[in-house]
């Protein structure tokens, strides 16, 4: 049974009902205070460390949120390290973003070589240098850490919590999810002109999802006995925010069993779909047993599903600031919104499923890879209209309704982060 | 490197639509968006009857190794999964009111992504 008889907004007195003025989505000015009081001051995800599976690889990520470059590479002993892509001599960048590996890091300007974690190794014409101590003279480091096998960064001097406690304030209970197990994944980029809440609020809440995805997936999504498209539930951390959301067990890909148990209701959506959409019928129906991980609902972490609904397809877990974390039984979505500049962001999207063991596996896993994709250009084609119309400041404020509170939260969490640094 | 036009003896009746062996998902991605919604039509046709058979034909091969001729097959498999929204959902080949596939292409050399 769903509780739905009261407002998710009751339980979150301190968030307020009101409109939510439109500054911070259209500011230069608001945009540096974010960049100074968040991104700068908190855990920023990066990738997973099967990025890095041997020593000496490493990885390069220009990240515009925090003004900087950074290096992520494990070194001889298996340890990772995060530091800052700039020569301590005349401030070159050492590696380019990507990934690569090596075992040392080599500027191109004068020949100064580090190790893969940072320290100084050599220097073309040591002697002609002044009170020259190399150990004094190493990249900047930054902190890293992982959570679940993602790798973080914080480029804060003394981060305010350890990632443990950032993370497991919210997340304790889906650690311990497969994520290990899918390590085929597929990426996507776009550089949109929008800015980056405004995206983000697209993709925590399910108001639109019957306008913006009605050609192609809200049937997939349950509905009320109404017929409202709503998420099953809600829940705001100090930081993070939670959505649980419940799925059509007779559609191929609202069913969370399809290509794993294949339930009864799975039998029933290839027998539904297979006269109007043969081929996500033949997918699911080919998809059977062709994965190298099986998942099951009921080996997952307690955490999943938080409201044990029957219906439960995905929870979207929203990791502060910019981290979107989609899970599934069978696979799992990330996305960041990377902020580039007020009014544009980079939009890195990836899902990532279990190896495919069969062709039938591999094909079931392109076709909902390819429904992802393009249910991820209906999500971004309102953004840029979205951004322009906003920039218009005809509207001062949004208005939200209850099952929108994510919206709402991550206003109030930012606005929140950056009154207090500017009250330090 | 220059793909030969070849598919396995069981399936040489589907070289007629072999320009949809392509290798990698921007270049399925690109055919579908510049292709019109008949011949969309016309290769979901001619190979929705035979996905059983192909599917069974390539799990003989597994691995790195598998022939040119069933990875030109493997590669019109994966086109069909990349033309399936465009059949069973939008009726055109590109996403309704969509943001530009152009400008959201696949990461090819991501590290983790799988060589096939």
């Amino acid at each position: 049974m769903i509780p739905q008889t009261t407002f998710l907004h009751d339980r979150y007195p301190a968030l307020g009902k009101e409109p939510v003025p439109i500054e911070p989505y259209i500011s230069e000015d608001f945009h540096a205070r974010e960049k100074r009081h968040v991104f700068k001051k908190t855990w920023i995800h990066v990738g997973r460390i099967e990025e890095l599976p041997e020593r000496g690889n490493y990885l390069v990520k220009d990240l515009k949120c925090i003004d900087s470059s950074i290096i992520v590479s494990r070194d001889h002993n298996g340890e990772l390290y995060a530091m800052h892509n700039v020569c301590a001599h005349r401030m070159n960048r050492i590696a380019c973003p990507g990934h690569g590996k090596t075992r040392r890091f080599f500027c191109r300007f004068h020949g100064w070589s580090y190790g893969l974690d940072g320290a100084l190794k050599g220097v073309p014409d040591e002697l002609s240098f002044f009170d020259f101590d190399k150990s004094k003279l190493g990249l900047a480091r930054v902190h890293v850490d992982t959570w679940q096998g993602f790798i973080f960064i914080n480029v804060a001097d003394k981060p305010e919590q350890r990632l443990g406690e950032f993370m497991g304030s919210m997340y304790s209970t889906i650690e311990g999810y497969p994520f290990a197990a899918m390590t085929n994944c597929y990426s996507w980029q776009a550089v949109v002109k929008c800015n980056w809440k405004l995206a983000l609020d697209a993709f925590q809440e399910a108001y639109h999802v019957a306008y913006v995805h009605g050609n192609s997936i809200a049937d997939a999504l349950w509905r009320d006995t109404d017929g409202n498209l709503r998420p099953l539930d809600g829940l705001c951390g100090d930081y993070h925010r939670r959505l649980s959301m419940g799925g059509n067990p007779k559609s191929v890909y609202g069913n969370p069993n399809a290509a794993t148990d294949m339930d009864v209701d799975a039998k029933d959506a290839i027998d539904m779909t297979s006269s109007q959409q043969p081929i996500a019928a033949a997918a699911l129906r080919l998809g059977k047993g062709g994965s190298s991980f099986e998942a099951s609902i009921k080996d997952l972490p307690e955490g999943l599903n938080w409201t044990k609904h029957p219906n439960w397809a995905f929870d979207i877990n929203m990791v502060f600031p910019d981290f979107y974390l989609s899970l599934r039984p069978n696979y799992y979505q990330a996305y960041n919104f990377r902020p580039l500049t007020h009014n544009t962001f980079l939009f890195d999207a990836r899902v990532y499923y279990p190896e495919a063991k069969t062709a039938g596996g591999r094909f079931y896993q392109e076709y909902m890879k390819v429904a992802l994709r393009d249910v991820l250009l209906e999500d971004l084609s309102t953004l840029e209209e979205t951004q322009a119309a906003t920039e218009t400041n005809v509207m001062s404020h949004m208005v939200l309704q209850d099952y929108e509170i994510m919206v709402r939260h991550q206003h109030h969490v930012i606005r929140q982060m950056i009154d207090r640094g500017e009250a330090q | 490197m220059i793909k030969e036009k070849t598919l396995p003896e069981d399936f040489r009746t589907l070289e007629h639509f072999f320009e949809w062996a392509l290798h990698s998902e921007t270049e399925r991605t690109l055919k579908r968006a510049d292709a019109c919604q008949e011949e969309i039509l016309a290769f979901r046709d001619a190979m929705l009857g035979r996905l059983d058979d192909i599917v069974e034909h390539l799990d003989r091969f597994k691995g790195e190794n598998i022939p040119e001729a069933e990875g030109n097959l493997y590669a019109m498999l994966l086109s069909v999964a990349e033309i399936a929204t465009a059949v069973e959902f939008y009726q055109q080949p590109a996403v309704i009111d969509g943001f530009d596939p152009r400008r959201f292409l696949p990461v090819e050399d991501f590290i983790l992504r799988p060589k096939f």
